[in-house]
Order: C-alpha cells, then sequence, then structure tokens
C-alpha cells in the first residue's frame, strides 16, 4: 500500500453534508422519491431491475423478507447502475469511469511496459476506470457518508502534485465550497464530475491584467494572471501545464521579443522537484521588459494536457486569454 | 437627557475636526484594513493591488499578487479595465504624491481604497507576503524529465531560467 501524507477531514464540511444528507434521507422516509434513484416501493414508479424475471420472482415470493424493513434491497450483488441508473449514467460521462480506457493513458501505459502500478488509481477495481466502490467502499448498504475531500485523496493528492494542499489554503476552501463545488455542480449529489477536459469548462476560468511602468531606465510591461480554480493552477498533475506566451511586436509588425513562462511542475536531476504552479486566489505576476522598438505586446494563456514542450502535439490543448495592447502611449512624444 | 446628546454630538464634530486638521489618511481618502483586504482576497472578484513603494521594497517582499507600479503616478500606465484597486503606499507617504495617485487611478477607471497602515498592519494581521520572482523558461535549453508527478512517468521538457 501507498501511503499519503497530509489526509484531513473537514468537520464543517463533511457535516454540512451530513445535514444535507439528513434532509435527504428524511425526505425519502416521508415517501418522497429521491431523486435519480428508483426506490423498490409498492405502486408509482416500476423499479428498472423488475424487468430482470428473477427479481420479478424473487419479489413475487418472498417481497418482505427480501428488505427486511432496512430500505434497501436484499441484492448486494446486482451492478450498482440497475438501481442506480442516475448516478450510473452521470458518472459515465466523466473522464474517470474510463481512465484505464483512454487513449492517453494506453500509449503510455504500453510504452512503460504495462505497470501495474497505474491501476492503483486508474482503475483500483481494475474495469475500466474508477468504479462506485472505489469511492464508496466495499461494505455495501447503508454505505458510509463519504468525507470531502479526504475520499478524493488517495488519487488527487501524490508526491508531485498538489490539488489538495492547494485547496486546502485557498479562497474557496475559505469560503466553504469543496471539491463538488465545482466538479460537481447542481443539485442532489449528481455524479457528472467534469473537469477541463470538459467543453466548457476551461472558460472564463482565467484573467489578465496587463499595466505598464515607464521609469528612465525603459519601459516595462506588468502582468498578472489570476485563475478562478479552488486549487493552483493547473490542477492534477505535472503532465499539465499552463504557458503564458508575450510577444513584442514593431511598427512593419516583425517580432522583436519573445518569452514562454510555463506554470506547472518541473523535475531536474539536480534539483529534483520544483513546484511552480499559479497559486489560487492571489494570482501571479509577471513583468516583461519592453523592446525599444515594440509598438504593441500580445499575451496568451495556454492550458495544455500533456507532459513536454510546446512543440508537442496536444489535440485538447485551450486557449485561455488571448489579449493584444498597441503601445500607443510611447508614440507621444 | 438632551443636554447630554448635544454634548456627544459637539464632542463627535470635535473628534471629526481633529482628524481631519491631523492629515488622518482616513479622512481624506477611503481606506480598508487589512483585516478587511484578507476578506476582500478570499471572494470571487477581489481587487488589484498596486504597490507604490518602489522597487528595493517590492523587491523585499510584498503582497502576493502586487504590481509594482513605481514610484512616479505619471508613470504607471493601468489596464484599460478598471475595477478595485488597493493602494499600498510607502510608510509616511506625502498627501501631494498620494493625491497624484488617486487621481491617476481614478482617471483610468479604478476605485480606490488605501492600505490602512501599509505593509507592517498588513504583516501584524497575519498576511503573508511573497518576493516576486519573474523566471520564464527559454526555448530550446536542454531537455530534461517532467515526470508526470503521481503518475511516475517522465516526459522531455524545459529549464528555468
Ligand atoms: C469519485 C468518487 C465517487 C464515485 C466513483 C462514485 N460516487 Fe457516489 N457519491 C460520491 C459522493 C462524494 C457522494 C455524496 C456524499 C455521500 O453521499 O457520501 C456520493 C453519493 C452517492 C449516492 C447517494 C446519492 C444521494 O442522492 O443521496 C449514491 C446512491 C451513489 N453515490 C451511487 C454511486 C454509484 C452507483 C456510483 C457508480 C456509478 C458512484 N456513486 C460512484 C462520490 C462518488
Ligand atoms: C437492488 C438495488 C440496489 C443495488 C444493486 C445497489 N443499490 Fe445502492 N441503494 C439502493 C436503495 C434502494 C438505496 C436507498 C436507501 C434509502 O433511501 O434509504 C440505496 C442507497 C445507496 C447509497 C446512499 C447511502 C446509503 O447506503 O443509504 C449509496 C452510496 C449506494 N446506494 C451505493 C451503491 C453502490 C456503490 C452499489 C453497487 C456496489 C449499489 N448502491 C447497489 C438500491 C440499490
Ligand atoms: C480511485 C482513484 C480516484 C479517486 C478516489 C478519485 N479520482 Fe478523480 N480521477 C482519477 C483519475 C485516474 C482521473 C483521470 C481520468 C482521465 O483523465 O482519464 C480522475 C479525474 C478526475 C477529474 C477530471 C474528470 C474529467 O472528466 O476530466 C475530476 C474533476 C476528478 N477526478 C475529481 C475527483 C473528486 C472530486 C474526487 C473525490 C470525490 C475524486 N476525483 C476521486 C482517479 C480518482
Ligand atoms: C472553485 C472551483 C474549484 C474547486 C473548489 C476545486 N476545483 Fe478542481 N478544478 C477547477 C478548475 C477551474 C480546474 C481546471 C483548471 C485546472 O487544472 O486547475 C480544475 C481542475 C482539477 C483537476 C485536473 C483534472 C485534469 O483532468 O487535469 C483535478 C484532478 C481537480 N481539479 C480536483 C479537485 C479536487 C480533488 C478538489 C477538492 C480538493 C477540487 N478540484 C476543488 C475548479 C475547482
Ligand atoms: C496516484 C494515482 C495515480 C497513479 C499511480 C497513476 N496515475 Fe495517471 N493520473 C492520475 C490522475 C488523478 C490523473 C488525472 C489528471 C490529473 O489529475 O492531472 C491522471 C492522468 C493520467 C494521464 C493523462 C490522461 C489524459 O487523458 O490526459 C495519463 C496518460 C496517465 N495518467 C498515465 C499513467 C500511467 C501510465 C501510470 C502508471 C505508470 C499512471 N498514470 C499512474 C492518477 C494516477
Amino acid at each position: 500500500m501507498m501511503s499519503f501524507p497530509g489526509l484531513v477531514n473537514y468537520p464543517g464540511i463533511v457535516w454540512k453534508r451530513a445535514c444535507h444528507l439528513l434532509q435527504r434521507v428524511s425526505a425519502a422516509r416521508e415517501g418522497r422519491p429521491r431523486k435519480g434513484l428508483r426506490r423498490p416501493s409498492a405502486g408509482g414508479n416500476t423499479p428498472a431491475y423488475m424487468v430482470t424475471p428473477l427479481l420479478v420472482a424473487v419479489l413475487f415470493i418472498a417481497p418482505l423478507p427480501a428488505w427486511g424493513g432496512t430500505g434497501y434491497p436484499g441484492d448486494e450483488t446486482a451492478p450498482c447502475g440497475d438501481c442506480h441508473p442516475r448516478q450510473q449514467a452521470e458518472f459515465q460521462r466523466s473522464h474517470m469511469a474510463m481512465a484505464a480506457r483512454a487513449p492517453a493513458f494506453l500509449e503510455e501505459w504500453r510504452r512503460k511496459g504495462r505497470p501495474d502500478t497505474c491501476f492503483a488509481c486508474h482503475a483500483p477495481s481494475r474495469g475500466a476506470g474508477v468504479a462506485c466502490t472505489d469511492c464508496h467502499g466495499t461494505a455495501g448498504h447503508p454505505y458510509p457518508r463519504l468525507s470531502l475531500p479526504a475520499v478524493c485523496a488517495p488519487c488527487h493528492d501524490a508526491p508531485g502534485e498538489l490539488t489538495l494542499r492547494s485547496f486546502r489554503d485557498s479562497p474557496a476552501a475559505r469560503r466553504g465550497e469543496d471539491c463538488l463545488s465545482c466538479h460537481l455542480p447542481g443539485e442532489g449529489f449528481s455524479h457528472d464530475f467534469r473537469g477541463p477536459k470538459r467543453r466548457g469548462f476551461l472558460q472564463g476560468i482565467a484573467t489578465l491584467t496587463i499595466a505598464f511602468r515607464r521609469e528612465p531606465a525603459g519601459d516595462t510591461a506588468l502582468l498578472r494572471i489570476r485563475h478562478r480554480a479552488g486549487h493552483a493552477l493547473p490542477g492534477g498533475t505535472t503532465g499539465r501545464a499552463v504557458w503564458l506566451l508575450v510577444e513584442q511586436r514593431d511598427a512593419g509588425g516583425r517580432v522583436v521579443a519573445e518569452r514562454q513562462y510555463r506554470f506547472g511542475w518541473l523535475h531536474s536531476s539536480t534539483a529534483g522537484w520544483r513546484e511552480n504552479s499559479l497559486p489560487p486566489g492571489v494570482g501571479k505576476v509577471v513583468e516583461v521588459p519592453l523592446h525599444e522598438a515594440a509598438g504593441v505586446i500580445r499575451a496568451k494563456l495556454i492550458y495544455r494536457f500533456r507532459a513536454g514542450g510546446l512543440d508537442r502535439a496536444d489535440p485538447d490543448q485551450r486557449v485561455l486569454v488571448d489579449e493584444t495592447r498597441p503601445l500607443a502611449f510611447r508614440t507621444v512624444p | 437627557m438632551q443636554e447630554r446628546n448635544l454634548v456627544r454630538f459637539l464632542i463627535l464634530i470635535g473628534v471629526l475636526l481633529a482628524l481631519l486638521g491631523s492629515g488622518d489618511v482616513s479622512a481624506r481618502w477611503p481606506t480598508v484594513s487589512a483585516q478587511q483586504l484578507r476578506a476582500w482576497l478570499d471572494a470571487i472578484d477581489p481587487p488589484l493591488i498596486l504597490d507604490v513603494r518602489g522597487r528595493a521594497d517590492y523587491r523585499a517582499g510584498t503582497i502576493a499578487g502586487a504590481l509594482d507600479g513605481g514610484m512616479d503616478p505619471r508613470g504607471y500606465l493601468a489596464d484599460g479595465n478598471g475595477g478595485r484597486l488597493v493602494l499600498l503606499l510607502p510608510e509616511g507617504a506625502d498627501e501631494r504624491v498620494t493625491d497624484a495617485w488617486f487621481a491617476r487611478l481614478a482617471n483610468a477607471g479604478h476605485r480606490v481604497w488605501i492600505l490602512e497602515g501599509g505593509l507592517a498592519a498588513w504583516i501584524e494581521a497575519g498576511g503573508t507576503t511573497e518576493v516576486p520572482e519573474f523566471s520564464y523558461t527559454r526555448p530550446g535549453s536542454v531537455p530534461f524529465l517532467i515526470p508526470r508527478g503521481l503518475c511516475e512517468g517522465g516526459e522531455p521538457s524545459q529549464v528555468f531560467d
């Protein structure tokens, strides 16, 4: 077993969820069906598994002992999706459900000689990806309530990664938000976990402020990057990176100066790990000296999924911000 | 009863006059306390912080995310988008300089507050400071490893400058 340092429970968050859950359970007890859950009740809506002749027979012959008064079905071996079709369908939309079938994963896994260790996170139950029981456990009904973000930590907090650690010290955490506020928006514990690969998820998450400072020694562009993620940007592993490309052109449109900044993790054999991601909240400032011939400056912020340099193709790459500013103040006599 | 209220009122007026007379920052310009600023920075849309204490002070440590606006208001060209801005002034800043900064920033569309007590108050209120660092990546520099971190892999990329 691996060990994951710094696992912390958040009593406040757990409590909030607990209250939420209690309300929902009592709603269910009062006979109001829980959203997305097909309850095996008499009358009303028909349970999905009724179509299975075997179950119909079981229900017909011994309906009472099967429920035993607990409110849970007797057959713990049936696939979770039989009774929780909403969670099942929603979870299928998340990349987590297919984490061990993703082309990018398979490519890297094969290249590295198909190591078993990869599945500790990509498919602990050896299915196509993360499974229901990888989060909920195998204890069966009644399942213990999950505490956030501890339940995400085994896979999202590890050496070389700091999603959880940076979340703990983030404005989002201080505002009382948790992982689900952003990654599972909406009511009723949807299971449609969304990440940066989802269309539109990265829309508007970063902003760029561009100001200038004029001094006798020369002009400087002041760039401030800010983002809305509840943890460092990029969240997730070292492979992800955010690049800032700054380009200066002269009146004739020729590039006179160019700089690249990479935010994410780096590793060198001599210096070891180096973390350089964009912290949540306050953001990051970058100063760029202006070339004396520059008449326009362009700053572009790019989110990349693949490890490696900019020259490596990344079909999922997204431009977060693209701003151009004429340096009109320089031509004024 | 009414007399006492009148006395209170007069005392209040006196205090206000004294504040104005003493040139206290809070009486002339809108200010924000360090504690309040910390709360603002946790909001979804925090203000921009402009440090105008000068290069050396800025480089020695400033509020994370603050821009170095230089010491001369005429040399600072704001981002055209305006918005809230908190000014980090040098200790014992001159009134005329403060006025000039206010005019400059208000003209650029900013709503401006002064951080009460400057950086000292910020640190006292438990705020952290940061030494700004502007390193960048040199394209084409000797490739070295950017492992996938928790995925324990290895990918070639570029070096820090
Ligand atoms: C990535 C972790 C994760 C995975 C994988 C996961 N869940 Fe959940 N599930 C949660 C969280 C978090 C909650 C809300 C907190 C709680 O109930 O403990 C939850 C709640 C639930 C609930 C209670 C919902 C309610 O409305 O009260 C059900 C039922 C459920 N999950 C079923 C499933 C099923 C079925 C699967 C597989 C398709 C699954 N879960 C996969 C994290 C997960
Ligand atoms: C035969 C139907 C059935 C199957 C199969 C089933 N569940 Fe449930 N499950 C239920 C019902 C009914 C409830 C609601 C109980 C309630 O509302 O009191 C429930 C509740 C839950 C809850 C909420 C917490 C709790 O225990 O009350 C979770 C989490 C959950 N199921 C997960 C799973 C997982 C994971 C699987 C697969 C390993 C699974 N279920 C398989 C019917 C089923
Ligand atoms: C068993 C390990 C495991 C657990 C536990 C786990 N995750 Fe994941 N998660 C993964 C893996 C592996 C991926 C990468 C999937 C991919 O991109 O192929 C992932 C991806 C994601 C994504 C991106 C999804 C997308 O569609 O792009 C989000 C968001 C996420 N996880 C949130 C969470 C949250 C929140 C929790 C806790 C409630 C959690 N995860 C628990 C393994 C896990
Ligand atoms: C305030 C919103 C917010 C909160 C809270 C939040 N996230 Fe994120 N998360 C984002 C955004 C936006 C991104 C996409 C940009 C990035 O990579 O940081 C993201 C990206 C991620 C990724 C990268 C997935 C991938 O495929 O690269 C993971 C993993 C992740 N978050 C997990 C978590 C976990 C676990 C928590 C709770 C500890 C959490 N997030 C809390 C907004 C949030
Ligand atoms: C400690 C948990 C963990 C282990 C072990 C792990 N991964 Fe991952 N991996 C993740 C998570 C979480 C993500 C989701 C992206 C993120 O968080 O940045 C991911 C993402 C990836 C991606 C990017 C997927 C995409 O669609 O962009 C690849 C490729 C990958 N892993 C390959 C591997 C390989 C190969 C191994 C084994 C050598 C491995 N991983 C082991 C947790 C893990």
